[in-house]
């Protein structure tokens, strides 16, 4: 089938991603900081395959360790929004009454805040590095995963496998844990790998802005932002790193909605 | 129909008093007093302005204390002054509102013309050839970071070709223009910023529409309406399209968020004097007064929003209003 082709593309590509993120410091023509001023904004080249920025750093090579950052935080990101979000969608869902609908009010509230709002707040307040960006990015992506597993609670602890742990004296969180979360996380995981393109759109974004990770530490979304700089003089340099970015995320959903496909 | 905007109404408190709990309590993450941080950031603002704000905000005050205080003057909407220029913020606002909302209106407007034909078409033969092309697109679309389209359209349409400008609303000279002559430079302004504030949305949009048309189009009452011999265009607007619209009015609220914020990243790449630039500097300032206001007015905005969406809603559909909420 043609879909399942798309799964495997994007499953290929992230592969290739991982692999090039691993392999960064020996696939770099050039070290990405090494600053070379006389080679500053030169096109594309058999030395420099991508060009060179403002400084005279290889784009290529600049892009190759910009792909660990993305995947970094992607992936932690999602994984804190992961975390949070089924800690609160089990705690709802479980509990019910008041405890539900304080935590549900607040899962709207924190969606009817637009993100980047909160995002540009807090790093503000907080001070931009990679560990604040990751973490900001975590703390305001969880509400769709507690929505799912509360929704997949609710349900399934009406169920009898759940009776029975519980008449044989399982705990509340012996429960959550061990019975009720297992069965919860199909959805989780198609929401995660989704998550993760997301996550790494809003890095750039917020690199971008410069608000995220800072120069010279080589990001997708840094580079974009010194392309804005020369835009019009330097297409390459906004060029490569967006096409980076739409890939990757491509990728992401491609996958994601795959799965989403096989769970259903 | 009142009964259901009360409860909805009433619903809405806990949002809100959650709304002003992040607000306030996103300043108050910072080591020390919000001010020092204004302080040290910028140079130009005097002590007397410092003491003046600090005593504002009764910074001497325990925290809770100051939540109150600062709740009950945003009953009164008054936001404080800004640290950077010392003017009433909610001035500030009030000056940027109007482009902010025009470009988010138009981009809504833009958005709903471009989906909704897009997913009946697609739609009306699921899996055929414009269905699978205009998945694709949906999924480059979606992925595509919209402020690096608007970058590359930039330069194609701005820096190479000189069809369109790249930043501001209007022309230097624009004041001499005859009235006509002035919307049409805005507009021509616009368009760039307007088409990508709506790209961010598309993909998605477009996605929702023809599911919940795929999902219409299922249904007994239009085999119905086919077996009387309607002509196919009569079954699928007339019939369909009708019934479709609900969900996707519904996405359009909650979608909301995306195309405010989105403001922000148009605002500061087309250099648009509008509130998501305003943000923009304010954050890069750390004028904390500013920020709040931004992130209270953004989420009530939102939130009003979605309201309308729900009346709307109900108002087509009685199954939702007559019925006890469910959610």
């Amino acid at each position: 089938m043609a879909k399942n082709r798309l799964t495997v593309c994007g499953g290929v590509v992230l592969l290739l991603l991982a692999l090039v993120a691993g392999a960064a410091p020996w696939l770099s023509p050039h070290d990405p900081l090494q600053v070379n001023l006389p080679d500053a904004l030169l096109p594309p080249s058999a030395a420099y395959p991508l060009g060179t920025d403002q400084l005279g750093r290889d784009v290529l090579s600049r892009l190759l360790y910009g792909t660990r950052i993305s995947l970094l935080i992607g992936f932690i990101a999602v994984g804190i929004a992961v975390v949070i979000g089924t800690g609160i969608g089990a705690i709802a869902g479980f509990y019910g009454g008041w405890v539900d609908a304080i935590l549900m009010r607040f899962v709207d509230t924190m969606l009817s805040i637009p993100t980047i709002f909160l995002l540009l707040s807090i790093i503000a307040v907080l001070g931009p590095s990679i560990q604040v960006v990751m973490a900001v990015i975590g703390l305001t992506s969880w509400m769709g995963v507690a929505r799912l597993v509360r929704a997949e609670l609710l349900s399934l602890k009406e169920r009898e496998f759940v009776l029975a742990a519980r008449v044989l004296g399982a705990s509340p969180v012996r429960l959550i844990t061990r019975h009720l979360l297992p069965n919860a996380m199909a959805p989780v995981v198609v929401s995660a790998t989704l998550g993760v393109g997301g996550a790494i759109l809003t890095e750039s974004v917020l690199s971008y802005l410069g608000l995220g990770v800072q120069p010279p530490t080589p990001s997708w979304g840094n580079i974009l932002n010194e392309g804005r700089i020369a835009l019009g003089v330097a297409w390459w340099l906004t060029v490569s790193p967006g096409v980076c970015i739409l890939m990757t995320v491509l990728a992401f959903n491609l996958l994601g909605e795959g799965l989403r496909e096989r769970y259903k | 129909m009142s009964g259901y905007l009360v409860r909805r109404l009433i619903g809405l408190v806990p949002v809100l008093l959650w709304i002003t709990v992040i607000s306030f309590g996103i300043i108050h993450l910072a080591p020390g007093k919000p001010t020092d941080a204004a302080m040290s950031f910028n140079p130009k603002v005097s002590l007397e302005a410092r003491q003046r704000m600090e005593l504002l905000y009764g910074l001497d005050q325990p925290v809770h204390v100051q939540y109150v205080a600062w709740l009950r003057r945003l009953a009164r909407l008054d936001f404080g002054r800004s640290f950077l220029d010392d003017r009433p913020v909610t001035a500030k606002i009030v000056e940027r509102l109007p482009i902010t909302l025009m470009i988010n209106l138009l981009s809504l407007a833009l958005i709903l013309a471009v989906t909704i034909p897009l997913g009946v078409v697609a739609a009306a033969r699921p899996h055929g050839l414009f269905d699978r092309l205009t998945t694709v697109f949906v999924f480059i679309g979606y992925s595509t970071p919209s402020f690096w389209l608007a970058l590359l359209c930039m330069a194609f349409f701005g820096v190479h070709l000189r069809w369109l400008p790249v930043s501001g609303i209007h022309s230097l000279d624009h004041e001499s223009f005859p009235l006509l002559r002035q919307w049409l430079d805005l507009a021509w302004h616009l368009a760039l910023p307007v088409g990508i504030a709506a790209f961010v949305s598309l993909a998605g949009m477009s996605r929702y529409a023809r599911a919940s048309m795929v999902d219409i189009l299922r249904q007994d009452y239009i085999r119905c309406a086919r077996a009387k011999g309607l002509p196919a265009s009569r079954v699928l607007f007339h019939h369909g399209l009708r019934n479709a619209l609900l969900p996707v009015i519904t996405i359009l609220g909650l979608s909301l968020p995306d195309l405010i914020g989105g403001s922000v990243i148009a605002e500061t790449i087309f250099s648009i004097p509008g509130m998501g630039r305003l943000f923009y500097e304010a954050v890069m300032a750390r004028d904390y007064p500013v920020v709040m206001a931004l992130v209270t007015i953004g989420a009530v905005l939102t939130m009003l929003g979605n309201l309308l969406a729900d009346l709307a809603y109900a108002y087509a559909d009685p199954r939702i209003r007559v019925g006890p909420s469910t959610s």
